[in-house]
């Protein structure tokens, strides 16, 4: 192929046909190659518009994470494939979890909010965090302290468990907002209590279905 | 200068494709406490044997004594009907015409209450007691709203302790009359004298328990069925001494049977069916034997023994959470999703970790119904109103996550004795053992981490053998996550050693990474750390929530076994431990499915190891173009 487009005679006879003559329309041949470089150049653009995001995010929260608070958190690296982080349920009570991170990307970026899961009434329901906005230079690491509060235990059976395999980081880079899921070194889950560690819990069992609710 | 632009448009995009591929990267609704354990185990009154007998009847109940065909119970019947004429409680000929009206009625202990053949709704207690209901906000029920307001959960309360005095025992106060009580269907079968809770007009339950004993030590309770409740059918609670005989629990939504922080049970020759948890729930049964007491022989005590019964049909057929020192024995367990469960897995429960159960000679087997699929799956379950779940037609909503087909699961346990079983027919697994980490069910101390799943001896058992010796594979014979200590197997038999040489005495077919399952003669395991990738498969299963989360990704548990008879399975056959194989089906060992970014939320973008794919497919398109660009200039250079 590099052969056929550095063939100099082919260039020089296009370029005096130019000269003396008005330009025919292109034949059908050159329309579509024209269409399909402009083509090209819109879905690379695209394509780096959407991947620049990418870059500057590539978290590693692979380091173990805490709790400050009165609910406890226990390590059991043998429970499950990746180990597991037990959050203790006390209703109402505040933890602090803090989630280590490092931009591996190679550019900077701006995290803007930190949550743990889409789902509606999670019974580790997160709050704002002081430290955001907060902008990492590549390579930079940060604790990051994420207020929660234990709560919603009315929403589900006391023999429920939820997970909660990463954080999710939304973050701003160059101008583009990406939320990735960043998977915790240990897999968080967090157990419903019985009713009696449930104030707000009842015996009917009619408010277990949360997918009616409005997030 | 179309050389440069194409040339420059293919480097960018493929510096942005390198660029792109990041690298990889119980129900128990109030605080208990056990019994001091002072009790016994009631004995069965006569009539004359009663310090008072009262009568409860129906307007059909004549007609129906006189058709009964048991001559003994067609007696008893009509000897009631004529102490019932002489008690003239007012309702028909002369009975109390509700239950409930006769436990009110109850002025000494020690009395009998006859409940002649009918079927009991007991509309009294369905009333709104406008006091009651503004009393209860319909979460936490306290001692004392039982006692005065039992109505608000329960179709028949019979609440023993006296509120006034400090302890939970029955009898120590004279205005106790309710200790001892003993209560008897008078018909051929307990179905003929029935306790129907059901439904409302609006469709919802009409109430969480049917008969609930509570602090009501010695209570006795024979022949009656009970059955359409929210929660249990019948539910005896912190009580010292009780008898449940002959009874029958159907069809409600969590359990038929349930008990709860009681000691010196007995629950023989009933029939339970179509709950939604469990057939029989003995959860946080005093704590008797926390010494090792099951491994001992003769054993000599026990919390509640349960014999006689068939549990069948249910999502599972006995569950017990913290189910300690139970002596299960003579028993048949069928038709459930999952046989005989018994767990550390809930917080909440006195008497954790579970230890000390005793199951010998029960059949244990075709525990395979997927009530998951029925009718969990299909949206049954969530009818808006239960009324139209067709519960009472055999609808079983599974309120816990089980494997399909499993026939014995411990999850949690310690020291149980597991002998001369049939357990048979069973497709996944006939016997699950795992390791339940103390911070799971509360317990966040380090030492307590490790302290389920020990001391537990498989042995003597039939697997994959009815009792009649006809062979009938489980999909495997033994499911361990190969933790613990202590744990041990020996002198179990199986189905498909038959015609084969089997690698040593008492092999069974098994999944651990041991080619030999740790003989009780060698002290059992040793291994206290669990299996990583074994709980892998555990853990996906654990957040099964019927209205949120019935099909949990990575969860295989609720996919029906293939029955093994479909199989083909390989037995070792050189025997010798250095080519003992371990004999699996994949079915049994279980196929997670890997997680996704599915899982994160469709508004997450997926990080890590998962990028690569989503990243390839972004990049590749434009590639594509940029190719086709090049070739067609190509051909046109070629042709011009």
């Amino acid at each position: 192929m590099t052969a056929v487009l550095d063939h100099p005679t082919t260039s020089a006879a296009v370029a005096g046909d130019r000269a003396y003559a008005p330009s025919p329309p292109p034949p059908p041949r050159r329309r579509l190659a024209r269409f399909l470089a402009v083509a090209a150049i819109v879905a690379t653009a695209g394509t780096l518009g959407v991947t620049a995001g990418s870059w500057g995010v590539r978290w590693n929260g692979d380091v173990p994470m805490a709790a400050t608070g009165a609910p406890r958190l226990t390590e059991l690296a043998d429970l499950g494939e990746r180990g597991t982080y037990v959050l203790e349920y006390l209703d109402g009570a505040p933890v602090t979890l803090t989630i280590p991170l490092r931009n591996d990307g190679l550019l900077p970026t701006t995290v803007t909010s930190v949550r743990l899961t889409d789902e509606v009434r999670p019974l580790i329901e997160v709050g704002p965090s002081a430290q955001l906005p907060l902008t990492l230079g590549p390579g930079e690491e940060i604790e990051l302290q994420i207020t929660a509060r234990l709560d919603n235990c009315e929403w589900y059976h006391e023999r429920a468990i939820q997970r909660y395999p990463s954080a999710l980081i939304t973050s701003r880079t160059l101008g583009r907002s990406v939320t990735k899921a960043v998977p915790l070194r240990h897999e968080l889950i967090v157990h419903a209590p019985m009713i009696v560690g449930c104030p707000d819990g009842k015996l009917d069992r009619t408010h277990y279905n949360r997918s009616d609710i409005d997030r | 200068m179309r050389k440069r632009l194409v040339f420059v448009l293919a480097t960018i995009s493929m510096v942005a494709s390198l660029l792109a591929i990041e690298p990889a990267a119980a129900h128990n609704e109030r605080h208990s406490q056990f019994p001091d354990g002072s009790g016994s185990v009631p004995v069965h009154r006569a009539s004359d044997q009663a310090s008072e007998v009262l009568v409860v009847c129906k307007d059909t109940s004549p007609d129906a004594i006189a058709n009964q065909t048991d001559d003994d119970a067609k007696g008893l019947g009509e000897a009631m009907l004529d102490v019932a004429s002489v008690q003239d409680a007012g309702g028909p000929h002369g009975c109390y015409e509700h239950i409930q009206q006769a436990v009110d009625a109850v002025s000494e202990p020690g009395t009998n209450i006859y409940v002649l053949p009918g079927e009991y709704r007991e509309q009294p207690s369905w009333d709104e007691n406008a006091e009651c209901t503004a009393s209860y906000n319909g979460g936490e029920v306290s001692y004392d709203l039982i006692v005065s307001c039992g109505e608000v959960i329960n179709l028949v309360t019979i609440a023993g302790d006296s509120p006034d005095d400090p302890g939970i025992a029955c009898g120590d106060d004279p205005s106790e009359v309710l200790c001892n009580l003993q209560i008897e269907g008078t018909g051929d079968t307990p179905a003929d004298t029935k306790v129907v809770g059901g439904f409302r007009d609006d469709g919802d339950w009409v109430k969480h328990n049917g008969i609930k004993a509570d602090r009501a030590d010695g209570f006795y309770l024979k022949n009656v069925a009970a059955e359409i409740f929210r929660e249990n059918a019948i539910y005896v609670h912190e009580t010292d001494g009780y008898v449940l005989e002959g009874v029958e629990a159907h069809h409600n939504d969590l359990y038929g049977i349930l008990t709860f922080t009681s000691d010196h049970g007995l629950i023989k020759d009933c029939d339970t069916s179509f709950n939604g948890d469990s057939g029989i729930y003995p959860g946080s049964s005093a704590d008797v034997n926390a010494d090792g007491g099951p491994q001992i022989d003769p054993i000599t005590r026990w919390s509640v023994e349960i014999t006689g019964c068939r549990t069948h049909h249910n999502a599972l057929g006995y569950s017990g959470t913290a189910g300690n020192s139970v002596y299960f024995h003579d028993n048949e367990v069928d038709n459930n999703g999952a046989g005989y469960v018994t767990d550390s897995f809930v917080g909440g429960h006195p008497g954790m970790p579970q230890d000390s159960a005793r199951l010998e000679n029960n059949d244990i087997h075709h525990n395979n119904s997927n009530y998951y699929e029925e009718f969990v799956h299909s949206g049954i379950c969530a009818a808006d109103r239960p009324g139209d779940r067709g519960h009472g037609e055999g609808t079983v909503c599974p309120a816990f996550p089980v494997p399909v087909g499993t026939g014995i699961l411990i999850a949690g346990g310690n020291n149980n004795l597991i002998r001369d079983n049939h357990i048979y027919d069973n497709w996944r697994n006939g016997v699950m053992l795992f390791w339940v980490p103390g911070a799971i069910r509360g317990d966040m101390e380090p030492l307590q981490q490790l302290d389920t799943s020990n001391g537990n001896r498989i042995v003597d058992n039939h697997f994959g053998f009815d009792s009649d010796g006809a062979p009938a594979h489980n999909g495997l014979d033994m499911w361990w996550d190969d933790q613990g200590v202590n744990n041990c197997w020996q002198g179990n038999d199986t189905s498909y050693a038959i015609g084969e040489v089997t690698p040593y005495e008492g092999w069974i077919t098994h999944n651990s990474l041991s080619p030999v399952l740790p003989s009780c003669e060698s002290g059992g395991s040793i291994s206290p750390v669990g299996n990583a990738v074994k709980s892998a498969t555990l853990l996906p299963c654990a957040v099964y929530d019927r209205e949120d989360n019935p099909d949990p990704l990575g969860c295989d548990w609720f996919d029906s076994p293939q029955d093994p008879r479909d199989r083909a399975v390989t037995v070792p056959n050189v025997p010798g431990v250095g080519n003992v194989g371990v004999t699996v089906s994949a079915a049994s060992f279980g196929t997670p499915r890997p997680l996704t970014e599915v899982d994160l939320g469709q508004r997450a973008v997926p990080s890590a190891a998962s990028d690569g794919l989503p990243a390839m497919a972004l990049i590749i398109p434009p590639l594509l173009l940029v190719a086709a660009a090049m070739s067609a200039v190509g051909v046109r250079r070629r042709l011009g």
